[in-house]
């Protein structure tokens, strides 16, 4: 984006703040943010983050009833993550692909894997066995791959990556149908744009704010 | 539109010349970054300044990088900001409550120093919302047990103690850029120092390379606000002290409300209005705060519940906690900051007055 096209985009979206005339969190923008990307992707819930890193350590965090962590790829952030979140190493392990996760998930311990990957073979079908596992997948906001495969099933996009935006502009979203799940991610992400409160493990300010959600409704609104 | 009162500050900087800062920038946003980090190092009178996505996370960075290996504790006040017991938790550190003096309500350095054991990894000492804690003692104490410190000072931007700026003092200071505060960035916070090894490893930190930490920059529009709302503080200042008066005017005649007073001595920011029920008022400080939300005034009870009535998911321990026990049901915080007007305060005060004679 050159520099001109990048100045007016901001300016668009500062001039929105200002009509808005509202600054601080889960306003006008970030409500209509979720709820259209939430409309665009067909989930039901939507949950805007101020970055991916801190939208991943809610992601693994809400989560609060895992054994184990796997991840499949080599994500080099979860380690970073679990140990923010005080677990031992012991709990996390990568493999290759779903089938050599799924030996290990039938130990009963471990339920939730994380990819961010293409390449992860074959993946269990609902119903299967493992199919009960959690799945965190980081993906384009347009290609839920392993959707269909999990019945808890976790959406997360990294919005710089989903726009191909090169500037430090963060911001993620975790999608998922489970409303009881996504409501832990809205009470660690901070008390505003809650609908109840819920017991988490702890809270982490990840309040994605209504620059941030102007700036990407209107990649959104440009890629319906 | 309806207008909300509320405890925040607001302050909304000038849009024209924040147009003009971007323009001025032509797209370099690392420029505007660099700039506020800059401007910040010069207003707080520091050797380095830190910029992060958040105040939170600031402090968690903060907390992470300075704790002493050897301890597992952080020592810190529960009359306090209400996620900072999280803070401890992200920085893989088990939070040890402590009391705080009667007068200022700030960490009290006396309790700190019978906190102090072997497990000490780390004294996080908090400038409460009206003046400053005692920064020498704590210091002090700091120094001759060997235990780090940092401060928590997001509410302390533009005060002054004994004359030295805050975020001068150099162990590691923590300001927030949140909407509500002094500084609207919207979003962000920043760390100063004068410490250099620590300033480096904080933009390590920063960046998600240093062991274990994740990328935490500040947005770079957040930046840009928060530069063009450090360039209008005089104004800001002087709104909140008009406001400060006129509830000092208004409450002048109802000694059921004692307003707790910032130092004239020093420089302070008159930010944040807050109030104490005396022992003999006719009304609960809980009921009074009910009532005005129930009329549209976003009062607030002012650091309730303390962090170590809260259930938390993590460990946590406390120790003589018997001052803030006794005043944790008598604070109130009023609607201050740029929305509220001279008019406002007089209809908040009458409405008060008016709840107090229905009593």
């Amino acid at each position: 984006m050159n520099s001109k096209k990048l100045t007016d985009n901001i300016t668009d979206v500062i001039e929105k703040l200002y009509a808005n005339n509202y600054f601080t969190n889960h306003g006008p923008l970030a409500r209509e943010f979720e709820k259209t990307i939430a409309q665009a992707t067909g989930f039901r819930n939507a949950v805007a983050i101020n970055s991916f890193e801190i939208a991943l350590l809610i992601g693994v965090n809400a989560h609060s009833d895992t054994g184990s962590l796997i991840s499949i790829g080599d994500d080099k952030r979860l380690p970073n993550i679990l140990k923010l979140s005080g677990n031992n190493a012991s709990c996390f392990e990568n493999h290759k692909n779903f089938e050599s996760a799924s030996q290990v998930c039938s130990d009963g311990l471990s339920k939730l894997i994380y990819t961010s990957g293409n390449d992860c073979g074959t993946a269990p079908e609902v119903g299967d066995e493992n199919s009960n596992v959690a799945l965190i997948e980081h993906c384009n906001y347009r290609n839920f791959q392993y959707r269909k495969n999990f019945e808890h099933y976790v959406a997360i996009v990294n919005l710089k990556e989903a726009f191909d935006v090169d500037y430090d502009f963060e911001g993620a979203v975790l999608f998922c149908d489970d409303d009881v799940l996504a409501e832990k991610f809205r009470n660690m992400r901070s008390s505003y744009g809650i609908n109840r409160v819920v017991g988490v493990k702890a809270t982490c300010n990840g309040r994605f704010s209504e620059f941030q959600a102007g700036l990407y409704l209107k990649y959104v609104q440009a890629n319906l | 539109m309806v207008k909300t009162l509320s405890t925040s500050n607001l302050y909304e900087p000038n849009k024209e010349k924040l147009l003009s800062v971007l323009q001025r920038f032509d797209g370099d946003l690392n420029g505007i970054v660099g700039s506020l980090e800059e401007a910040l190092k010069n207003y707080h009178e520091t050797d380095f300044c830190v910029l992060f996505s958040t105040g939170f996370w600031a402090l968690v960075a903060a907390a992470r990088i300075k704790q002493k290996q050897e301890g597992s504790e952080v020592i810190m006040p529960s009359f306090t900001y209400r996620r900072l017991a999280d803070v401890a938790f992200w920085a893989g550190l088990t939070p040890v409550f402590v009391d705080v003096d009667p007068v200022s309500l700030a960490i009290s350095p006396k309790a700190v120093r019978n906190a102090v054991s072997s497990e000490t990894a780390l004294i996080l000492a908090v400038h409460p919302i009206v003046g400053c804690c005692d920064i020498e003692k704590i210091m002090e104490i700091s120094e001759t047990s060997n235990v780090p410190v940092i401060f928590d000072a997001v509410e302390s931007v533009h005060e002054t103690h004994g004359g030295k700026r805050i975020g001068s003092f150099g162990p590691g200071e923590v300001f927030s850029l949140h909407t509500s505060k002094l500084l609207n960035g919207m979003e962000g916070g920043y760390v100063c120092t004068n410490d250099r090894e620590f300033s480096d490893k904080l933009g390590l930190y920063k960046d998600g390379a240093l062991e274990g930490s994740l990328p935490l920059r500040i947005d770079p529009v957040h930046a840009l606000f928060a530069l063009q709302s450090l360039e209008e503080i005089d104004q800001n200042v002087r709104h909140n002290k008009i406001i400060f008066d006129a509830y000092d005017a208004q409450l002048a005649d109802f000694p059921q409300l004692k307003l707790l007073r910032f130092e004239e001595a020093e420089q302070c920011a008159y930010k944040n209005i807050v109030a104490e029920v005396v022992d003999d008022a006719r009304f609960t400080r809980d009921a009074l705060v009910v009532y005005l939300n129930k009329n549209g005034i976003m009062a607030r009870s002012h650091y309730s519940p303390p962090l170590h009535d809260k259930n938390h998911s993590f460990a946590t321990r406390e120790k003589g906690l018997v001052v803030t026990n006794e005043m944790k049901s008598k604070f109130i915080n009023l609607p201050c900051g740029q929305r509220v007007s001279e008019q406002d305060v007089a209809d908040i005060c009458d409405m008060i007055r008016g709840f107090s004679h229905e009593q």
